[in-house]
């Protein structure tokens, strides 16, 4: 009987030991489990193992980051990542949310944060030594290393994400300079780099890291073409030259940024907004102050509503570009391949020029697909 | 030798260890002062008063009172690497050497030890130079942890575990017990990551993990080498350097036209080497200071060697009686970045200069006619004419138009009299003419306290096509280069005009750096369609302009430079 009492004692309080054991342990795994199934690999895109997706199942936003190996960084951007807005002069703040902890890959042997294909550097600073910022997992005070690490991490998975699952329809191989704390946002083709600006902490977002990245990468595929907008198709707006499209059948330069937000979109599916952090919004960029800078929010929309968004600056490319940003977002997502969409927009990136609009880029897209042997994917475009 | 201790005896210096070893670092005057002398050979120009600043290529720091502070020995440190410094400079008590040995910014105390020191005395100087160089290597090749300061003083915590205070700790670690997940280790150490390669590695735990009790028993333990509050070292700062010419801050008016912000996309990596261009400026004015160093390398020359022409006495004698013109040259160019005095809006320029006024700032109509045909003759780009006069002498117009024809911008002042600029005898010339030749900017004056028009400048809302700072409230005015090398601050749209004949160069740099073509009109037309409106302007200057030199640099770098931004900005 004793024996009995003993062994229900015994039984109860590993019941409670197993309870208050999983009690303690929800918080955490709730959390990993939220930020590791939701965001990137989940989605049609990324169904093959994890080895080749674009966020490896390891890197994952963790409590005590600092005490593991890696880097620790900031998942797609602080805001994103915090739920709320941050701004980039809360040191403190940004300090705390530094907690995706992420293993950098594909750094080559000078000892700096650079491989052939990025070199990551500081405009202040020069090049970061990566030892000193291992030390410290990328952790310091003004975020300079965070600034190089996060944007060299970011670039670098979709660059070898792309380049491992898509290597034979496009070639990524461009060297890129990226300064990340510039004075200003951007990219320049002539010298081949990228530049993000100190005072927004641009480098923190790995969705304006990606959007510079891609247009860039656009620009050398199509040798510059894209970059090249006729008058004919192009309207001045603001003080840009040719910052809006004539009409509603579109022009490069929405070309040109709608391809930027569909690869941003479609490496980020379940996160497709743009500049969270940058605009400390947490629905992102909105345009004209009316809608997001999300393909997703766009897909509803005609390249028409597109163009009379702005009734102030009716064609602005970059309205104009979210509607041809969502033709690539819906594709994905009614194709029963998704990753052959990306082949075919990755396979018709080089051939755009700055002579071309929706129409013309829908003919030289349908050809991709013939070429690529996706007949069936015709009727998406 | 421990602790740390207050000092207020001026003669006190290093400990005798340091004399021994290194004899010659100390050295003493006849009024008993102390100084740090280090040899020319090993450290040029080396040397430091105990109380005054460090004066060196390797040294920069200053020391005030007791505690000294060093800012960068990294040449010391590289020269002799970190276990020699505890060798030189045994005097320094153990923390102040582990501050040493681990950062390049520390602040240490000094020994009082109260002894005469005897006078420097060559021999034994060379005699233990020669000592040190030969044991040198043998120190220098000594395991980091035996020379540790950590060691011979292991815990240099300041115990607090208040959130205010730092709560970060650092510990250093010999690697192996960092092995089979820090067995040998305390508790709360364990599960630390283990970098490869490395005899030993600093820890970072915090104080509110650990009592001090835990402390003081883990220093028995022989894997731990010592303890230290972790600090922050902070970097220079993010973005651009700031030049540092140390009045660069005095000069209050530059952030109203964003010249910081301007500097900032200048010195982007974007635009290295594509300024190599430069843009010949011709300052019709009294004359420069020559020899200013702010000018140094700046002058424009003719086949002759000579940099401008003085049209009153018709000589190549350019020296400035005024002080005038070399102020307005320094608004246009004075050098940045050279460690002293002012900066100007643009580094791309070369300096003609053209003496039309006397001493007492009075020229005569022929001479600067003769000195804007003479600018347009010698193939400058820019003419800067803060000067004005009633009227409209067709003299000066003739040579004015010839100039924009040539193809050079001209910018003129608007003038002081503190009047609407109008009609008839109302009319001031060249400024007036703006509004009918293209590539002529007239420029009025504001206030960059206040943002309002000077009270001084003369305005119209048709005939001054834009403002720049001319007064900084009622005392502080615009700062630039004076006559006789020397710095001064002057008031007036004679100012404002420099600044934007600086912008007008900074633009055309470009342009020919980048091959591209352009006329006056177009540089006038960029100048003016960058600039801010402002509503306190709007009753005097055309469309309330005021000159905005970072709007100017962003439109360059968007419509020229760089490819896109992404669409972020819309």
């Amino acid at each position: 009987m004793n024996d009995l009492k003993t062994r229900s004692k015994i039984k109860r309080i590993s019941f409670c030991l197993s309870l208050l054991f999983f009690l303690t342990t929800l918080p955490t795994c709730a959390k990993n489990f939220e930020v590791d199934g939701s965001i990137g690999s989940s989605g049609p895109l990324f169904r093959e193992s994890a080895s080749s997706s674009f966020i490896p199942e390891s890197d994952q936003v963790l409590s005590d980051c600092a005490l593991r190996d890696g880097v620790c960084l900031y998942f797609k951007n602080p805001v994103f990542q915090a739920g709320e807005v941050v701004a980039p002069f809360e040191e403190e703040k940004l300090k705390s949310l530094q907690s995706f902890r992420a293993q950098l890959t594909g750094l080559d042997q000078s000892g700096f944060v650079k491989n052939s294909f990025l070199n990551v550097q500081s405009v202040s600073q020069g090049p970061l030594k990566l030892s000193e910022a291992l030390k410290t997992h990328g952790i310091d005070s003004h975020q300079q290393m965070a600034l190089s690490l996060n944007a060299y991490y970011w670039l670098n998975r979709a660059h070898e994400y792309l380049n491992k699952n898509f290597k034979d329809v496009f070639s990524f191989e461009k060297p890129v300079d990226v300064y990340v704390d510039d004075a200003f946002d951007g990219w320049s083709l002539e010298k081949k780099a990228l530049y993000l600006s100190a005072s927004k902490k641009s480098a923190l977002s790995a969705d304006v890291l990606l959007i510079l990245w891609a247009e860039a990468q656009m620009g050398f595929a199509t040798e510059g073409k894209i970059n090249q907008p006729s008058s004919f198709h192009h309207a001045a707006c603001g003080d840009d030259p040719v910052g809006c499209c004539k009409d509603k059948t579109g022009c490069s330069q929405a070309l040109l940024h709608g391809s930027a937000d569909a690869l941003h979109a479609l490496l980020f599916e379940d996160a497709p907004e743009v500049g969270a952090f940058y605009h400390q919004s947490l629905s992102g960029q909105s345009i004209c102050g009316k809608k997001a800078r999300s393909p997703e929010a766009f897909k509803d929309l005609s390249f028409q509503q597109a163009y009379d968004l702005c009734p102030e600056k009716p064609g602005s490319t970059v309205a104009m570009g979210m509607a041809y940003a969502a033709v690539w977002w819906k594709a994905s997502h009614q194709a029963s391949d998704p990753k052959k969409v990306l082949k075919v927009f990755l396979k018709s990136l080089p051939q755009m020029t700055g002579e071309d609009t929706f129409s013309s880029a829908s003919t030289k897209i349908i050809e991709t697909c013939k070429t690529l042997g996706f007949p069936e994917l015709i009727p998406l475009f | 030798m421990s602790g740390s201790f207050r000092h207020d005896d001026p003669s006190c210096f290093l400990d005798l260890p340091a004399r021994i070893f290194f004899p010659f670092l100390v050295r003493s005057d006849p009024s008993g002062r102390r100084s740090l002398q280090l040899p020319e050979t090993v450290f040029p120009r080396a040397s430091f008063d105990q109380f005054g600043d460090l004066r060196s290529p390797f040294f920069r720091g200053s020391s005030s009172g007791p505690t000294i502070r060093l800012v960068a020995l990294s040449a010391l440190h590289r020269l002799v690497g970190t276990a020699s410094l505890d060798f030189i400079l045994p005097a320094f008590r153990a923390d102040a050497r582990a501050s040493l040995c681990r950062q390049r910014i520390f602040d240490f105390s000094v020994e009082n030890t109260r002894k005469e020191l005897p006078p420097f005395r060559r021999e034994e100087g060379v005699k233990a130079f020669f000592f040190f160089l030969f044991f040198l290597p043998f120190v220098c090749r000594a395991q980091e942890a035996k020379t540790s300061p950590f060691l011979q003083q292991k815990n240099h915590l300041q115990f607090s575990k208040t959130k205010s205070d730092n709560s970060k700790a650092l510990v250093l670690v010999r690697s192996s017990c960092l092995q089979n997940g820090g067995s040998a280790l305390p508790s709360w150490l364990r599960g630390k990551k283990n970098i490869s390669g490395m005899s030993a590695q600093v820890l970072h735990f915090s104080l509110e993990d650990v009592s001090e009790k835990e402390i003081l028993l883990a220093q028995a333990n022989p894997c731990l080498l010592g303890f230290e509050n972790d600090r922050v070292i902070e970097v220079a700062g993010l973005g651009a350097a700031v030049p540092n010419d140390p009045m660069y801050k005095d000069q209050v008016f530059y952030p109203f036209i964003h010249l910081p912000e301007y500097l900032a996309v200048f010195s982007s990596p974007l635009f290295k080497e594509d300024l190599k261009e430069k843009t010949v400026v011709a300052v019709v004015d009294s004359g420069i200071s020559r020899a200013h160093p702010e000018f140094l390398g700046k002058f424009w020359g003719d086949e002759n060697g000579r940099i401008g022409y003085n049209f009153i006495d018709g000589n190549a004698n350019i020296e400035d009686g005024l002080g005038h013109g070399s102020h307005v040259a320094g608004l246009i160019t004075a050098d940045s970045g050279n460690g002293i005095g002012v900066v100007g809006v643009s580094q791309a320029v070369k300096l003609m200069v053209l003496k039309t006024q006397g001493d007492d700032g009075k020229g005569s109509v022929g001479d600067v006619a003769n000195a804007i045909r003479y600018a347009a003759d010698h193939g400058a780009d820019v003419i800067n004419l803060s000067l004005s006069i009633a009227g409209e002498p067709v003299t000066l117009k003739d040579a004015v138009e010839y100039a924009l024809e040539k193809g050079c911008v001209v910018i003129a002042a608007s003038g002081n009299n503190g009047k609407e600029i109008s009609t008839g005898e109302d009319f001031i010339a060249p400024a007036g003419w703006s509004v009918s030749h293209p590539g002529l900017i007239s420029v009025g004056s504001l206030d960059s306290e206040n943002g309002e028009l000077s009270s001084f400048s003369n305005y119209s809302a048709s005939f001054v096509e834009i403002a720049a700072p001319g007064s900084h409230g009622m005392t502080t005015h615009i700062l630039s280069t004076y006559k006789n090398e020397r710095y001064f601050a002057l008031a007036g749209t004679s100012m404002s005009t420099p600044q934007v004949a600086g912008a007008a160069a900074q633009a055309i740099a470009f342009f020919k750096s980048k091959g591209i073509s352009y006329t006056p009109a177009e540089v006038e037309n960029l100048i003016l369609t960058t600039a801010t409106p402002s509503v306190k302007l709007q009753s005097s200057i055309q469309n309330g302009r005021q000159l905005n030199l970072e709007n100017l640099a962003r439109f360059l770098l968007k419509t020229y430079q760089l490819t896109s931004e992404g669409g972020l900005n819309e």
